[in-house]
């Protein structure tokens, strides 16, 4: 990350039934997708798990996220602190479809 | 000579037909790919195209009204045109100088192989799903259609190494009458898919996929999880026999799922289901369900390695609410005991885990579970006809604590202001001897609004036999009419108390037995949502006078 970028960061915990998987996972890939920051995220619920692209599918999937893991959101960029807030209303909505 | 297959029920069904093996690309058509471009824009091309074709599947399911199946495409073609996927193959396509179909295919290997090791069986059932679209975007740049249906026959089982969803989709445009797969369980994308379609699915048979031979005949068992190659003609006989039959039965059950639940003469008795994840909700509610009788929520703190949050459990309990509108949710506090051990907590040891810390037993040796639980649930229940339910109670005292711990609850939500509803009806499972002849102990002072009959664990602590123990169940069975004199006892004091008296439990899911039941008393049970419209149809057709002699008749049968 370079210093002069605006950067957020938070930590959340994934409250759906089914884990940060297929359904809710392509919500977070589409949230995070509607912003020009960089968004990561580092699942903190598993020893040495990687720090993946929150726009990525296979990113997450990656990040192997189960109901109830705590993780860390980070992004760098114009709207980073949007795009963290957005994926924070996200995951305390419990990934409720937009209607 | 007749060879048998067994494999996991996928999704139930029966079919009859010749086997079709699809062993990968060989018989699908060609097209001609033009390999010079520029490889980036090559992969894009391949990604944008099976993305495509993913959304096309899932419109086409949501036309159908299969909101929940097309979520599975939405969710793949977004994954097919992943950037993740698209820079890891682009890598090792230039580093490794191998063609591109194959970087796209060890990309979608890596993931998925690591995806199997992963502790958690959802993602795990989750590699299926990177494989397949590794497999589509390969097929794609190696020119073959996605189409694999083609080659295959209507009224063919198709065997296979695996399916995609997509394929699958294309099988039953084909009219396939069933599938076959090697790999696969209960809970990969495939499965769901299938019952959600009423495509008879075997899956999970292992290596002996490779066995069963192209255009064989065989029978397709899909309910029983076998596969009869080359059946003799009376085996093909007896089989069709049963497809005719099942076949009128679904066509009979289905006319029933909208129609109220009554004895012939007019009773009317209502029937709800049992659940044990919120999405099964709208399974309930298709399947005629009045209400949700049991809703377990095991599911919530089992497989895990922290204690559920109120937040996390609030939303459960909100959704189940919401998708069930305002019929009645009973929700089931924890009721786990030293046979399922949660990582959390402090083990219990315990000699014998059925007789002793379980249910209410065990949130009172746990009471900060209980009560972020109650406070969950009270925060809910804004949202619908929520009653709570306590597992294996057995004396006044238990039922005094958790009554106290509502109170404290209520209070705390109230002094800070957080929106809940405190007058919830507030009962029991009644699956002790003790509960079941100490009712007018129990319900003392309107401390109770309803009961239920957990007939399963009524019977195994009636007849002291463990139902787990599989010659112990068949020499002491669920259905003894010891368990049946249990449950006349509790119909009466329940009477005598005008107390609400339901049954939720495998004996209200047997038409024979739902029927006793009713003649013993009950107007309310809950069952598994499949078995609600077979029940129905049994007490449509006996008269509450019938209906009373089968209930005497199950209390004093001998030896059954």
């Amino acid at each position: 990350m370079t210093t002069e970028e605006p950067a957020a960061a938070a930590v959340l915990t994934i409250g759906h039934p089914a884990g940060l998987h297929l359904r809710p996972a392509a919500l977070f890939v589409r949230t995070a997708s509607t912003f020009k920051s960089r968004v990561s995220i580092r699942n903190l619920s598993r020893d040495n798990s990687p720090e993946v692209d929150a726009k990525s599918m296979l990113g997450l999937m990656q990040a192997a996220v189960s109901n109830g893991h705590r993780v860390q959101v980070q992004a760098s960029g114009e709207d980073a602190a949007e795009a963290v807030a957005a994926l924070e209303r996200l995951v305390e909505g419990g990934f409720a479809e937009p209607a | 000579m007749t060879a048998v297959v067994r494999g996991t029920a996928g999704a139930p069904g029966l079919a009859l037909g010749r086997i079709v093996r699809l062993e990968g690309p060989g018989g699908q058509p060609r097209v001609d790919v033009d390999r010079s471009g520029n490889p980036g824009e090559r992969l894009a091309t391949a990604q944008a195209q099976v993305a495509a074709h993913l959304e096309d599947l899932a419109a086409e399911l949501r036309a159908e009204g299969k909101a929940d199946e097309a979520a599975i495409f939405d969710a793949q073609a977004l994954l097919a045109s992943d950037r993740a996927l698209a820079d890891q193959a682009a890598h090792i396509f230039a580093d490794e100088r191998v063609p591109l179909d194959e970087a796209v295919t060890r990309v979608a290997g890596r993931i998925a192989a690591f995806l199997a090791e992963v502790d958690d069986a959802y993602l795990q059932a989750r590699a299926a799903d990177v494989h397949a679209i590794g497999r589509q975007i390969a097929a794609v740049l190696q020119g073959i259609s996605l189409d694999v249906g083609a080659s295959v026959p209507a009224g063919a089982i198709v065997v296979a190494a695996d399916l995609t969803p997509a394929e699958l989709m294309l099988l039953r445009k084909r009219r396939a009458a069933g599938v076959v797969t090697a790999s696969g369980s209960i809970t990969s994308h495939l499965a769901i898919l299938a019952r959600a379609l009423g495509l008879p699915a075997l899956v999970g048979i292992g290596e002996s996929w490779r066995d069963i031979p192209d255009g064989a005949s065989a029978l397709l068992d899909a309910t029983g999880g076998t596969l009869l190659v080359d059946p003799t003609p009376d085996e093909s006989g007896a089989f069709q026999v049963r497809v005719d039959v099942a076949r009128e039965r679904d066509r009979r059950l289905a006319g029933l799922t909208q129609v109220a639940a009554s004895t012939a003469d007019g009773e009317r008795i209502v029937l709800w289901a049992n659940i044990g994840r919120p999405e099964e909700a709208a399974l309930a509610m298709q399947a005629g369900a009045e209400g949700i009788g049991l809703f377990r929520t095991e599911f919530l703190f089992v497989d895990r390695a922290s204690a559920p949050g109120e937040d996390e459990q609030y939303t459960a309990y909100e959704q189940t609410l919401e998708a069930m509108g305002d019929r009645p949710v009973i929700i089931r506090t924890l009721d786990v005991g030293a046979d399922k051990p949660l990582a959390y907590l402090p083990p219990l040891v315990e000699a014998n885990p059925f007789l002793a810390t379980r249910g209410i037993r065990f949130t009172r040796r746990f009471p900060e579970l209980f009560e972020t639980q109650l406070r969950a649930l009270l925060r809910a229940a804004r949202h619908g006809d929520l009653r709570i339910m306590l597992p294996m109670v057995s004396t006044p005292r238990d039922l005094a604590w958790a009554r106290e711990m509502l109170e404290r609850v209520t209070r705390d939500l109230e002094r800070d202001a957080i929106p809940h509803r405190a007058d919830l009806p507030f009962g029991i499972m009644l699956e002790t001897p003790a509960a079941a002849v100490s009712l007018d102990r129990l319900a003392v002072d309107r401390q109770l609004a309803f009961c239920s009959i957990g007939s399963n664990d009524l019977a195994q602590y009636t007849l002291a036999a463990d139902r787990t123990d599989p010659a112990l169940a068949r020499d002491y069975p669920y259905d003894d009419p010891s368990v049946f004199r249990m449950v006349r006892i509790a119909v009466q004091s329940a009477r005598a108390l005008e107390l609400e008296l339901s049954l939720c439990g495998e004996l209200a899911g047997d038409p024979r037995h739902a029927v006793a039941l009713v003649g013993l008393g009950l107007r309310k049970l809950s069952m598994v949502p499949a078995a609600l419209a077979s029940v129905k149809e049994a007490l449509l057709g006996v008269s509450l006078a019938d209906a009373q002699r089968q209930g005497e008749q199950a209390c004093t049968a001998s030896g059954q």
